[in-house]
């Protein structure tokens, strides 16, 4: 018995002494399909949460009185600073770096019919690596999007970009657009905390590849205090595009508890939402 | 006064020399007759040399994982692959020498150092294939040593030669690189059989343990 332990103790250092690297981490089936789904869903979330958040604090400071407009800024611009410019845009100043324009044509977001203007600028304090790479390339047209009250409770967000012919893309030369409609009961001012409801379409620019979305059941978004996403129901499918490549075609179910459901290939996995 | 000490201490060294020539030539039996002349050996040393010559090191790799491949279309359109464990023979070194003078041997190493790694299909977790490297280095040596007793034998070595590196990652090829392995310390225990232990840097590792075998040498009377 000795000498067999013996034996198979020599045999385990032996083998084990000649791992030189334990591989790739990654190996559940459906990995490439939420690297896919994670990339919808940071531009997705970094739109909701940038930009449009930004118009809806303002929107909130604008529909306040005196005093309920000294505690938005304390709440939500408060290392910020609102000014008018000489055409009635709203610029906001993080410390002398102008952060946000927003022309909102003297109206309120909440006004049915409203349409604003939202221009964001590149700031190297304000956001992180990942959130400039975002700005920068995908899914913006220099940082412009468009704001409109379509209906009680109902917004639509939308942007366009057009492709450079020279640009190695799918589409080049041609423009690529996308949009999302948010639906909520009350005009919202803390969007990760607010209930909602999501719907749209389109395309999100990268680079040389492409990413088609479409919603194709509402995404719910529950009211919570934790200030994070919580997409609790809702479906999209997304087509990954490159040129002279073969489609990827990607689900993605949100299941509640912070999870997504990743249908690729025919499996299906769950995944936390991050 | 200067004169008479330099004079001497000449005169001393002299005596010395000539005395320990004597001693040696007439009671003390030549290294050729103490000594082994021809030695067979084996090592094994650590591979991280030949994965650096190699692009198999991978904290070093250019093809190492990319903290943004999650945001980077690219990726999506390649293959939907993993890479398994990478397994290495470690460096395989097997040699002989030939002592010239007590202190000077020629000699030279053949060496094999391999790395195999699986790779699967990710959606099945099916082997798609292997990916592999190959290196064979021969290296001639000359080895210094610098003490010589029949049990303890202390030494460096210097040695220049080629590889032939042989992968198939992607694309196969084949290509021939220069090879040098330097020794700084390096100690062998024993008679005729010997354990040996070497520290140095090279296609045949860093740290190399070790046999062999001395033969047709002359035991003292």
């Amino acid at each position: 018995m000795k000498k067999y332990i013996f034996i198979f103790c020599i045999l385990s250092v032996f083998f084990t002494s000649c791992i030189w690297e334990r591989g790739d981490k990654d190996r559940r089936p459906t990995q490439r399909g939420k690297e896919i789904h994670e990339c919808w869903f940071a531009i997705t979330d970094f739109v909701l949460n940038s930009s449009v958040q930004t118009a809806f604090y303002l929107n909130a400071w604008l529909s306040a009185d005196s005093l309920g407009r000294i505690e938005i800024e304390d709440k939500y611009f408060s290392n910020q600073r609102i000014r008018v410019d000489e055409n009635g845009n709203y610029l906001i100043y993080k410390g002398d770096v102008l952060r946000t324009s927003i022309n909102t044509h003297q109206t309120l977001l909440s006004d049915n019919g409203s349409a604003w203007e939202v221009l964001s600028y590149d700031d190297d304090d304000s956001y992180d690596d990942d959130d400039d790479q975002l700005m920068n390339k995908y899914g913006f047209n220099d940082g412009r999007l468009n704001v409109r009250c379509v209906g009680a409770g109902c917004w639509e967000i939308a942007s366009d970009l057009f492709i450079s012919p020279e640009e190695s893309s799918p589409m080049a030369g041609d423009t690529v657009s996308w949009n999302l409609r948010l639906t909520a009961a009350t005009t919202p001012v803390k969007l990760s905390e607010s209930a909602y409801q999501l719907e749209g379409a389109g395309i999100y620019y990268l680079g040389y590849a492409l990413l088609n979305y479409q919603i194709d059941t509402p995404i719910q978004q529950a009211a919570n205090q934790r200030g994070a996403i919580d997409w609790t129901g809702g479906k999209v499918s997304l087509t990954a595009r490159m040129e002279n490549r073969e489609d990827i075609q990607v689900g993605a179910e949100y299941i509640g508890n912070g999870q997504v459901r990743i249908d690729y290939k025919g499996i299906k996995e769950d995944w936390d939402l991050e | 006064m200067k004169r008479t000490i330099t004079f001497f201490l000449l005169l001393s060294l002299l005596a010395t020399t000539g005395w320990a020539q004597s001693d040696e030539s007439q009671s003390e039996p030549s290294w050729k007759q103490q000594l082994h002349r021809h030695e067979a050996h084996f090592t094994i040393g650590d591979p991280i040399i030949a994965a650096a010559t190699t692009d198999n090191l991978w904290f070093f790799t250019l093809t190492s994982h990319d903290p943004w491949s999650e945001y980077h279309p690219w990726w999506w359109f390649e293959p939907d692959q993993y890479d398994g464990i990478t397994w290495s023979s470690f460096a395989l070194n097997a040699g002989y020498s030939y002592r010239v003078a007590k202190w000077f041997w020629v000699g030279g190493n053949v060496s094999y150092c391999g790395f195999y790694k699986p790779v699967y299909d990710r959606p099945t977790g099916v082997r798609d294939h292997y990916e592999y490297t190959h290196l064979f280095s021969v290296i001639p040596q000359v080895r210094f040593s610098w003490v010589n007793k029949p049990i303890v034998t202390c030494y460096s070595e210097i040695g220049v030669g080629f590889s032939v590196v042989d992968f198939n990652r992607n694309t196969k090829s084949t290509f021939v690189q220069f090879a040098g392995q330097l020794t700084f310390v390096g100690v062998q225990v024993g008679y005729k059989w010997y354990g040996s232990a070497e520290l140095g840097v090279g296609p045949m590792g860093l740290f190399r343990l070790g046999f062999g075998y001395r033969f047709n040498g002359h035991k003292n009377n």
